[in-house]
């Protein structure tokens, strides 16, 4: 990857070591039953489904073109899971949190079809593993789902505009996604919570508190992003091709 | 091949260093901040559902009910989380093998 040369490499290297220093005492988006009020609840729900419904649509096109669509989504749908319940310690800031996957998602099988990918991933932790909740799972489809993936998705494409490879647009791609889920979360607690303080500071408290953490995870989702590209490009130049990732010229190089 | 870069293009290139790093500056900023004011309110490492979300919610006198299958009883989340981790390795393992054991020549497909 051209971009990650030099100082960049040496600024990069320094933000990822300050996650492996000694831990101190100190503070995902799964927000969990009953902390989001009903109302708001409701909303979320009616705000996620068209995505859920045209997501399902979209995979069964695809399913339908190609039966290859189908263990490929049975992967990304394993990654997302794995990854969304994954607690990744954050050594320098003493917690945990954990990526979404769903950039990884939304590249490899379109932003629509990473809605349901979430969708399922979301509801068999909520039922299994107490992350997450019923009520609010429209509420975390909305962040993680919606919201991530198609931050995902644009974001690879603006960065591809401008000339980056398929690594540094993987990375920008996960980076955004994760940020943008947790930003998302942000805004959905501070209009449930609000009371009597304003949203704007409500949602800037939120916000500052998911930083410490969220920032290094998002990196963290970043790289791992831009791996997937980058490992799929060479086993499968095709699928990359098929998804619009790559263009014919970039995959005879 | 053409070598010459079209009018801009450089720009372009120079523009995405720039950006990475003013985002590395920003992490490198906001982290020490953001952990000296988590280091007094949470547990070490609490997961951040339960730091974050469930205390400003628990501040605005919001709590969360419990699981409508209660999983957080002696060993079952660990059974639980274990066999999710099995059955989704297993899953993505086995997909992978079908997704990547074939590697088409795409000079022969795309010429």
């Amino acid at each position: 990857m051209r971009i990650f040369t030099g100082k960049a490499f040496v600024l990069f290297a320094s933000v990822s070591a300050c996650s492996f220093l000694p831990a101190g005492d100190a503070a995902a988006m799964h927000i969990a039953d009953g902390i989001v009020p009903f109302g708001w609840a409701a909303v979320w729900y009616a705000a996620a489904l068209p995505f859920i419904w045209l997501g399902l649509r979209r995979m069964q096109t695809l399913a339908a073109e190609d039966l290859s669509m189908k263990p490929l989504v049975g992967l990304v749908a394993a990654i997302v899971f794995i990854v969304s319940c994954m607690p990744v310690p954050v050594p320098f800031i003493g917690t945990c949190s954990h990526p979404c996957g769903t950039a990884v998602a939304a590249l490899l099988l379109g932003p629509l079809v990473a809605v349901p990918v979430a969708l399922v991933a979301l509801l068999l932790q909520a039922l299994f593993l107490a992350h997450g909740g019923l009520s609010t799972l429209g509420a975390n489809v909305l962040a993680m789902g919606v919201v991530g993936s198609f931050t995902a998705y644009g974001i690879f494409w603006a960065v591809r505009r401008f000339g980056a490879g398929l690594g540094a647009a993987g990375f920008c791609a996960g980076l955004a996604a994760d940020w943008a889920t947790y930003l998302t979360t942000s805004a959905e607690l501070a209009l449930g919570l609000q009371g009597a303080e304003s949203f704007l500071s409500l949602f800037a408290a939120i916000a500052i508190a998911f930083a410490p953490t969220q920032l290094p995870i998002g990196i963290l989702e970043g790289a791992m992003t831009a791996g997937v590209v980058l490992l799929l490009s060479r086993k499968r130049p095709d699928l990359l091709l098929k998804m619009r990732l790559l263009n014919a010229e970039e995959a005879k190089t | 091949m053409n070598t010459r870069q079209q009018p801009g293009k450089h720009a372009e290139h120079a523009a995405l260093p720039r950006c990475f790093l003013a985002l590395c500056l920003l992490v490198l900023l906001v982290l020490p901040a953001g952990a000296a004011l988590a280091a007094e309110k949470a547990e070490k490492w609490e997961g951040v559902d339960k730091a974050v979300v469930e205390r400003i919610a628990k501040e605005q006198g919001r709590e969360p009910s419990a699981p409508l299958i209660n999983t957080e009883q002696g060993d079952l989340m660990l059974f639980l989380f274990l066999s999710a981790g099995a059955v989704g390795g297993f899953l993505a393992g086995y997909s992978y093998r079908a997704l990547t054991e074939r590697k088409p020549d795409m000079k022969e497909k795309t010429a």
